[in-house]
Parts: C-alpha cells; structure tokens; sequence
C-alpha cells in the first residue's frame, strides 16, 4: 500500500525541551493538536450545560441538591431559576459556537493539515500561530470565569442584545462582571481569530509547494482558505462592536443605548444610542461565522467521501467555486436574522432573496457529493459514516431554512423552537459530525494508531439516530409556537401538549451525550493502545499521506515534495491501483 | 496489450533547489525548521491581509458614526479642534519622510529619524486636541457625537502607536546595520502610509458628513 513512499524522514532541530515541545509551541501539528483539546474540554463543558437545561426543560422544579451545592444564587433549594437557565443558555452557545465549532474543525484540523496537505514545512507565521492559539486560550479562561463572579454568567445570549448587554448589574444577575467578562472574551477571540485567519491566508498563497496549483488544493484547503477569508473579514466587524459595546458598559458612552430607557423604575443616564446598531453589526458577523463552522465540515466531507467511495470527486471545480460562492453570499445574508427587528419589507425581501439562493451552491455541493457516491466501491468506515451523516443533516438542516428565509413565515416562528431545531442541525450538529469525521479519518496520522473501528460505528449510530431523536421534534413544537429561551412552560395552558416531547428529547439527548463517552474512551485509549496504523491506511492521495504518522517536526524532512496531478485521483482506468498520491509522478505506458 | 508500470519513486526538491521558488530566502521565523526556510514575501502577504482587517474594523467604526448621526436624535456637533490641520500636515510630512528615506540610501537614518519623530509629533497633536475638547467639557460620554470623535480618533492612534514602535525599532537596528532595503523598512513604510490614509479619510469624515 505504501510501496511508493520513499521518504527518509529528517529531523531538524525539533525543540527538545517539554515547555517549548508542547507547551509554547511553534509547530502547527502540537498548535493544532492544543486547539483540537482545548475545543474538547470546551464541548464537555457546553453539554454539561446543555444536561442541565435539558433536565430543566422536561421536569422543571425538581429539587437536585448537588445544584445547590454548585450554584447557591442560581439554583436555591437545587431548582434553578429561570435567570439561572439563561444563564446556563448563554454560556452554552457561547462556548460552542466560538470554543467548539469555530476553533475545532478550523483551527485543530486546519493548523495540523493545511501545511501537510500543501507541502509546507509550517505555517507562515509559526510565532503569531502560538500567539492565536494563547490568546483563544485566555479568551477561554475569561469567558469561564463569569460563572464564579458575583452575579455569575450572563443572561444576554450567545447574541448579547442591548440594552440587556449594555446597561450592566440593574438589568438583570450576571450583566455586571458576567458581561464584562463576556464581552472582553469575545474581544479577545477576535483578535485570535484575526491573526489565524492572516496566517491561513497567507500559508495557502505563499507556501504552496512546486506543482500545487489551486485548481489541485484538496477542498479541505479549499474550504480551511475560504473560511479564513471569511474570519478575516468578519472578526474585524465584530471586533469594533465589541468594543463599542465594552465602552457603552465601562466608560458610559450611549452606543447601543437609547434615551430615555427605564430598567428596575429607574431612568437610565445614557443617550442616543441605537440597539438596532448591534443587530447589525453583530450579524454581520454572524452569518459569516455560520460558514466558518460548517465550510471546514464541508471540504471534510468532499476529501473522505471521494477516499471512501474510491471516485475521485465529482465535480472538483464546481465543488471550489461552490464553496466561494457560499462565502461571498454569507455577507449579504445578515438581514435575515432580523426580519422581527422592525425592518422594511421591501429590504427582508431583498435579505430573502439574497438568502435563497445561497441555496444554489449549496444544492451543488450535495448533489456533487451524491454524485461521488452514485456508483462508488463504497468502504463504510466510520470517517465515512459520519461523512454521510454531515451531508444527510446538513440537507434537514438546510430545509429548515428555506422555510425561515421567507419573512412572512419567520415571523411565526423565529421565537419559536423551529428556530432552535434549524440551526443545531445545520450549524451545530452537522459541523459536530464534521469534527468527528475528521478525526476518525485523520487520527492514524496524527497518532501513528487507529481508532477502534467497532466503537466508532457504534458511536456514530447513537449519536446519527440520537441527535435526530433530538432535534427533529423541535421542528414540531416551533410549529406548535413552543416559544425558545424560556426556562420551563408549565404556565401556559397551550403548551401542555408538548411536555412529554420535551421529556422524550431530553431522554434522547442524555442518552446521545452519553454516548460521547464511547468517543472520549476510544480516543484516549487509541492514542496508546489503538491498533498501529500504516503511512497511508486509507489509501488516499492527498500529501499528507506520503510522510511518516506523526510527521516529523519540518513535515517532509527539510525537503519539498513535487505535486504533479490532482487531488482525488481514484481508480484511474489502466492504473496499477486504485489511487495515485499527488507527488506521483507520470506514469509511463509500458507496451508488451 | 499495454499495461502501466508500477509507480515510481516520489520526488523531492531541496529546498535550495531553484526551481523551488517559494523557499528561495529565508529568515528568522523559519530557522527552527533548518535548511527548509519559510520565503520572505509572506510578510507583505500578511502585511496586506492584516490591513484589509484594519479595513473591515474601521468600515464598521464608520457606518455605525453615520448610521448613529443619522437616527440618534441627541447628537450635538463636536466642535473640531483647529489643532488636527496640523497634525494631518505633520503626518502627510512624516510619511514624505519616509520615501526620502529609502531612496536617500546613505542618508537613510537621518530622514527616518526624522520620520519617526514626526510620527511622535502627530500624536502629541492628537493628545493636545483631547485635551482641548475636554477643557471646553466635552469627554468621551457626554454625547454621541463626541464619543464617535474620541472613538475613531482614538482607534487611529492605537493603530498608529503599533506603526510608531515598529519604526523605532527599525530606527535602532539602523544605527548598526543597512536597513534601506530590508523588508521591514518595505512593510513599515506600507503600513505607516496606510495609517496616513486612514487619517485622512477619518478627517474627512468628521469635518465632513455632519
């Protein structure tokens, strides 16, 4: 299988100390490694927090004395209020959505292989590398911090609206030094973000080895590429309104904040200010960051679907422009968060149309995907399982949102739990199974060892079955009008109905969750005692298959690999087998 | 019948090789990796994607400044200290300073001196036109006109203050070494001129859309 490589691995001067080997490392593979644990512990901490609310959602006022123990203010008697839950709310999409899909599939997998995969010896900039990476980890620290000040974590939302944001302690528990602590977070995992994205950037363009055109860029490249385009451009937007934001709470200034606003029978000192302004600027960040959680999962899919099936991609350029295309519509998009927000109908109708049609290079992408199934020797391993389960979700999660695109039916259901099923499906648990499809795949050569295969399948399965059990009845009560970000609904008479469904998908997700376990002990057990993997144990074509597993400090061993064709070269007619690695060169037709 | 030979070897350049174009020079950054060394022009590379971030920060600084002005309904007009003209001459002159610099080779330490010195001027300027506002009682959060005024003027010289310490530090290297054609006197120069730009079009912006 590995016949062809002829690689004398090189070492040089690889850093020996443990601090500067591990610690403040300036390797991309040990960067992408940090990022891939720090995502890890932060995804551990985010479904706790989800357990939690779940517990609440279907049997609310249950004493449970251990939260008394952990949260005396939030949760007196063990039965958390329903600041409390908001609270929890807020921390949970925080921390995933910046901590866990922002910094796993870009950050992990694309600091460990966009090098590889474009025959570089390193990032462009390896120090600045180690500096995003410390600065996402003090963001961290900062943001887990306002659990334990007084007043505890934020109620705003993931979305930190103002006023609520904006006016401090009088709002509500947790806008004091929570939200201060929040917003100097986010501050921070901005300007960690920034310098990434440079990095990425600037490694793609320049550090491409000789031969690695961009029309021969894996779409992983492709996807990791565009999706820095997107941080660069998005997490400078986001970064000014967090400043704003931080000078409206900590010097008095009215940014965000209107005249003559009463909080608690009380007017509040501030002037001016336009709460709509933070809508604005805050999505126009935000729809960028859907696409910077999902593209990575995206090229993810493209690469081991094509390895799986044994077909090259089908589509290869319309794949890369798709995936342009989807990045450049994802800034024209950001009204569509807002259609409750008082805006002309004549400008939702133009977010609307704007938001349809990112349907198209969407639509290409999945029929290009089945079309690299359609007829393939397909190998279920479980990378490719989950692989199919990104496309099979992101196609549920996506329908959901031609519904909302439509202004007139948002209306009904933006509040509502529809809302919450669409985008766990397509931004949440769809880039999830991306992460996972990615280390399934990846792992053998980052740890020389194989996952275990048979705990795998019975993970994704849990965990395919389990997150549809979750999130499919969702779409049911939004209809319903089950309101979203409350903390129980036992007080309202329509909504009797719903609570064994909200039972049903709590049980559903304390069993998913739990399967996560299955994971945690495959991958820690198989970083030691996994089954030995080979150089190349898929088979694949992509450069990062042609050195040893783990790669050597300088990944090709001080020298440069020679790329001469594409990157999903499958079972070409006439070849001696069923892949041909990139740095092959020409073969030759021998006449009998 | 024709059949196809089995693959042969992989090939490999070294890094010195001259059909390598990408790692043809290298320096500092890339020494931890030996003889393979990252290639120079990925520092204007980041340089120029750093600036479209400066960009997209100071875009969003100035629709929320007319988007606010526009609906505020408690803005009162900032009267512009005079002190700014001079401080956007000093600043225009600073960056002259600065070509004079890099093609005056053997005088290069002199004009950047001279250049650096005017970029400490120029936030005196600023400093001194605070301090004007807030001696007729306008500060930070007295109204929303005056907040967008210490905000855009005051994100200026946070990004000019990075500007200013990289041409110190290119100021004292000069003393010891050639520096006119070093690719961070390029970078610097690149960015200082930016930071003129910015300037401008801020001022404009605050003499202007009111």
């Amino acid at each position: 299988m590995t016949e062809a490589v002829h690689v004398e691995p090189v070492v040089h001067q690889a850093p020996q100390g443990f601090i500067r080997k591990y610690i403040f490392s300036l390797d991309h593979k040990v960067i992408g490694i940090q990022y891939y644990l720090l995502a890890l512990f932060s995804v551990m901490v985010g479904m706790l927090l989800s357990v939690l609310m779940r517990f609440n959602l279907a049997w609310p006022g249950t004493e449970v004395p251990i939260l008394e123990t952990l949260f005396p203010v939030g949760a007196p008697g063990g039965i958390m209020t329903p600041e409390f839950y908001l609270s929890l709310m807020t921390m949970h999409g925080t921390i995933m959505v910046f901590f866990v899909l922002t910094t796993a599939p870009q950050s992990g997998f694309g600091n460990y292989f966009l090098p590889l995969q474009i025959g570089a010896p390193d990032m462009a900039f390896p120090t600045l590398n180690m500096l995003s990476f410390w600065i996402t980890f003090v963001s961290l620290l900062v943001l887990l911090a306002a659990f334990v000040v007084t007043g505890g974590a934020p109620i705003s939302g993931w979305t930190g609206y103002p006023p609520l944001s904006a006016l401090g302690e009088i709002a509500g528990p947790g806008l004091g030094t929570g939200q201060t602590l929040w917003v100097a977070s986010i501050a921070l995992f901005c300007v960690a973000s920034l310098l990434g994205a440079l990095n990425f950037i600037t490694t793609t363009i320049d550090l491409r080895t000789k031969g690695m055109s961009m029309m021969r860029l894996p779409l992983t490249v492709w996807a990791w590429f565009v999706t820095a385009i997107l941080a660069l451009l998005a997490f400078g937007v986001l970064l000014a309104a967090g400043v704003l934001l931080l000078l409206d709470r900590v010097v008095g200034t009215s940014f965000f904040i209107p005249a003559g606003l009463v909080v608690s029978d009380q007017m509040i000192n501030h002037k001016g200010g336009s709460p709509l302004l933070w809508q604005h600027l805050f999505w126009f960040f935000g729809h960028p960051e859907v696409y910077i959680a999902i593209l990575p999962g995206m090229g993810v899919t493209s690469q081991i679907l094509s390895t799986f099936a044994r077909k090259p991609i089908f589509g290869y350029r319309a794949m890369a422009y798709a995936i342009m295309a989807i990045g450049l519509v994802s800034f024209i998009v950001w009204g569509h968060h807002m259609f409750l927000s008082g805006m002309s109908p004549y400008s939702a109708m133009v977010f609307s149309l704007t938001t349809t049609a990112v349907a198209v290079p969407s639509a290409i992408k999945t029929f290009n995907w089945l079309g690299t199934l359609w007829g393939g020797r397909v190998r279920f391993t479980t990378a490719m399982l989950f692989a199919i389960g990104f496309v099979s979700l992101f196609v549920t999660g996506g329908v959901s949102g031609l519904f909302l695109n439509q202004p007139s039916v948002d209306i009904y259901l933006h509040d509502t739990y529809f809302v919450v099923a669409h985008f766990h499906m397509i931004m949440g648990v769809a880039a999830i199974f991306g992460i996972f499809a990615a280390t399934y795949y990846w792992f053998p050569k980052m740890f020389a060892r194989h996952l275990s295969e048979r705990l795998g399948k019975i993970h994704f399965w849990i965990t395919f079955v389990g997150v549809y059990s979750i999130f499919m009845p969702m779409h049911f009560l939004g209809v319903m009008g089950n309101p979203r970000r409350y903390a129980e609904f036992t007080a309202f008479e329509f909504l009797a109905d719903v609570v064994p469904i909200h039972e049903f998908i709590s049980i559903a997700a304390f069993v998913t969750i739990g399967a996560q376990l299955l994971f945690a002990v495959n991958f820690f057990w198989s970083i030691a005692r996994g089954k030995i993997a080979e150089i190349n144990p898929w088979s694949a074509t992509t450069l990062e298959w042609t050195v040893p597993s783990p790669p050597p400090h300088d990944n090709f061993g001080g020298r440069a690999p020679v790329v001469h064709r594409g990157p999903y070269e499958y079972s070409v007619p006439g070849a001696s087998r069923d892949f041909i690695l990139q740095s092959e060169p020409e073969m030759k037709v021998v006449h009998q | 019948m024709a059949t196809i030979a089995p693959p042969p070897p992989l090939e490999y350049l070294s890094t010195r090789d001259p059909d390598l174009p990408t790692w043809s020079d290298g320096d500092g950054e890339g020494d931890s990796h030996g003889p393979q060394a990252l290639p120079e022009r990925r520092y204007l590379t980041g340089l120029l994607l750093g600036l479209a971030a400066v960009v997209m920060f100071f875009t969003a600084l100035t629709s929320a400044y007319v988007v606010n002005q526009g609906i505020s309904g408690q803005w009162e007009q900032v009267p512009l200290p005079r002190i700014l003209w001079a401080s956007t001459v000093i600043l225009l002159l600073s960056s002259l300073a600065i070509e004079k610099a890099r093609r005056a080779k053997k005088h290069f330490g002199r004009w950047w001196e001279i250049a650096t010195l005017l970029g400490v001027l120029f936030l005196s300027a600023q400093l001194a036109a605070f301090r004007r506002l807030a001696s007729a009682g306008i500060y930070m959060d007295t109204n929303p006109a005056s907040s967008f005024f210490y905000l855009l003027t005051g994100a200026h010289a946070i990004h000019l203050l990075g500007g200013l310490t990289a041409l110190l530090y290119i100021w004292i290297r000069s003393r010891r070494e050639m520096m006119a054609d070093h690719i961070a006197v390029k970078a610097t120069a690149i960015y200082w001129h930016f930071m003129d730009g910015l300037w401008l079009w801020l001022f404009l912006l605050l003499l202007l859309w009111r």
